[in-house]
């Protein structure tokens, strides 16, 4: 191997995902050249910062508040560090190119599963389209009270080890179509949908859900396949449950219930996508 | 055709994650080690992958089993003396993998031995846990599933993708569950105040005889059930979007119930139901002030089918026996079943 190590092999190295004859030529390579031993060095300081940031974490509850300050001062001290990597974090076309590029680099065994997931992904769409043909709509439901209602503030879970950004202002549309791979909603798009205005107490949780995802796309490590159909898959069911319940709850702004359900399917949203930022932690803990 | 689509991306989510885990390795001999512990020992696994299972047992020793490793080690907490029985232990694995560094290092299955009254701790992202007959436990996994019997004192439990199993276990539960199902049998509370909680987006929640005296379910696009005797004054919220919400009670059961309809959801009730009038406040407010006030004789009869208003969301109360129990069901698209067990 003449060529220097890429940081997906070095990483695959460190966590033991290369198979035996790779890790042998990576580990030949890493013996003759400095720069890559170089560059190993720093990754194996990288994990080694995080296993003795974590290592009293496993000694109490996970995840906890503490978790989460420690991390987050770990991942302050890594972009200090390294503000090279910490800028190529941000988002932009290019760095999205190369993410989807850094996606089907690696085994063929990832490049398959990546592909397969993009396979279900296109079909469930199709499938999405189809049904949406077909014109099936939610029932209209008509107010029924005479006060309206407001939305309260959504819990974060206290446990949660996942550090949330500060949101940016986002449209509630945009949450909605950030989900990659999402399946069309199975209702009717007209009226509340093509309507962006929101119940008050709504756009808290749209905060919140935008900071989630910004902090699940922080991650620069590629989700497994595994995960990312999981989340896929179910962030469609949440979306569809939200999208169903805002609906109701636009044309019935003084029902409390129709503001429950919307509160209940935006708390199931927050809840998923905390637990999915906590598992990307887990795999970017050290190996 | 939604629930089609569902389907298959559950199977493929599951075969992805199957694709996931490390390929095993050959089976190497077994290495076993073994402590000296405190009765009520707190023991921590964390895994990269593998699967592990605790059983309680009656030696105040803990035990590590595994034949995928190379060594075992008993880290205790810092300044604890290795001549005294361990009060607090992390189980660290070492496989065969080159600069392998952390906790949550292995990628091995694991059996661990622990006192009765131990803690269990444990984590694996790509495996399987399972414990039975120790005191408490709290338990992530991502892919795998999770299963537990005879947990004593409490039980803390999630997964993404797996299913979550409970039974005969005891004090205040909480089990979450992303794409799986959950199902619980045979819960009572140690304290008063113990709640007993699940959620899951995708799947089903199926409970039986939970004693707890609050009881909180929540799925999106699952079904949700309970059967077995309500608990005297207990509190039970069931709440799901798309599924249909059963419950399966004795004949000489009490309850409120607080129903909540969509247009398309019905309400099927073997059990007479006396209805009780509108309050502006909070129905369960109301109920635990004054008691239930029924709406003169207007009953509704067994077998009855109430659908779900044209005009909106419907809510539907009605009172059997003397209301000891609060039921809360609330489905947005589904249907509400009580049953005479």
């Amino acid at each position: 191997m003449k060529e220097c190590l890429d940081e997906a092999t070095l990483q695959g190295y460190f966590d033991g995902e290369l198979s035996a004859k790779a890790a042998e030529r990576a580990a030949a390579h890493l013996a003759a050249c400095m720069t890559c031993a170089e560059a190993a060095r720093e990754v194996q300081s990288e994990m080694l910062l995080l296993s003795t940031t974590l290592q009293p974490e496993f000694e109490v509850n996970v995840p906890t508040e503490r978790l989460r300050g420690r991390l987050e001062h770990a991942i302050a001290e890594l972009k200090m560090d390294r503000p090279d990597r910490a800028h190529s974090a941000a988002p932009s076309p290019r760095n999205w190119f190369g993410w989807v590029n850094k996606l089907f680099a690696g085994s063929r065994q990832r490049a398959f599963s990546y592909a397969t997931v993009a396979a279900v992904v296109i079909a469930a769409v199709v499938l999405g389209v189809m049904y949406l043909r077909r014109g099936q709509q939610r029932p209209a439901i008509e107010a029924r009270n005479n006060g309206p209602v407001s939305i309260p503030a959504p819990k974060s879970s206290p446990d949660s080890a996942v550090p949330v950004p500060a949101p940016k202002p986002v449209k509630s549309s945009d949450v909605v179509a950030q989900a990659p791979g999402k399946l069309l909603p199975r209702h009717s798009t007209r009226g509340a949908e093509t309507a962006p205005r929101l119940l008050p107490g709504e756009q808290g949780y749209i905060k919140t859900i935008a900071a989630l995802d910004a902090t699940i796309k922080s991650n620069t490590r590629s989700m497994r396949p595994g995960l990312q159909v999981e989340y896929q898959h179910n962030l469609a069911v949440v979306d569809d449950a939200i999208a169903a319940t805002r609906a109701a709850a636009q044309k019935n702004p003084k029902d409390p219930d129709a503001a429950q359900f919307l509160i209940s399917a935006y708390q199931s949203k927050v809840d998923l996508m905390t637990q999915v930022a906590d598992a990307r932690l887990f795999n970017t803990s050290p190996k | 055709m939604v629930a089609l689509t569902g389907s298959a991306f559950g199977l493929s989510a599951r075969a992805l994650a199957r694709s996931d885990r490390h390929t095993k390795k050959v089976p190497g001999p077994i290495i076993e080690r073994v402590v000296a512990a405190d009765p009520s020992v707190a023991v921590s696994v964390c895994l990269v992958s593998g699967d592990i299972k605790v059983h309680g047992w009656d030696r105040n020793e803990v035990r590590a089993r595994s034949n995928d490793v190379e060594a075992i080690e008993f880290r205790r907490q810092a300044g604890a003396r290795e001549s005294d029985p361990a009060k607090e232990i992390t189980v660290l694995l070492s496989d065969m993998r080159p600069h392998r560094l952390g906790p949550c290092s292995a990628n091995a299955d694991i059996e661990l031995d622990v006192p009765r009254g131990a803690t269990v701790r444990l984590q694996t992202r790509d495996g399987s846990i399972q414990v039975v007959d120790v005191t408490a436990v709290t338990a992530n996994a991502q892919s795998g599933d999770l299963d537990f019997a005879g947990i004593k004192r409490s039980v803390e439990a999630a997964t993404i993708g797996g299913n979550i199993s409970l039974r005969d276990s005891n004090g205040p539960i909480t089990l979450h569950s992303v794409g799986g199902s959950i199902e619980a049998r045979g819960v009572r509370p140690v304290a008063a105040e113990d709640t007993f909680e699940a959620a899951t987006v995708g799947g089903d929640i199926t409970l039986e005889k939970i004693g707890s005296k609050k009881v909180k379910v929540r799925t999106v696009g699952g079904s949700l059930s309970l059967s077995g005797a309500l608990a005297a004054g207990a509190l039970y919220e069931f709440k799901t979007f798309s599924g249909d919400i059963s419950f399966s009670l004795p004949l000489d059961s009490s309850f409120r119930l607080d129903a909540t309809l969509s247009q398309g959801g019905e309400l099927v009730t073997e059990f007479p139901l006396k209805m009780i009038a509108e309050s502006k406040e909070s129905s369960s407010q109301a109920s635990r002030r004054s008691g239930p006030q029924t709406k003169g004789d207007l009953t509704i009869d067994p077998d009855v089918l109430i659908r779900g208003s044209k005009h909106g969301l419907q809510r539907i109360s009605g009172v059997y026996g003397t209301g000891d129990a609060l039921i809360t069901a609330s489905s947005f698209s589904g249907s509400i079943n009580l049953r005479k067990k």
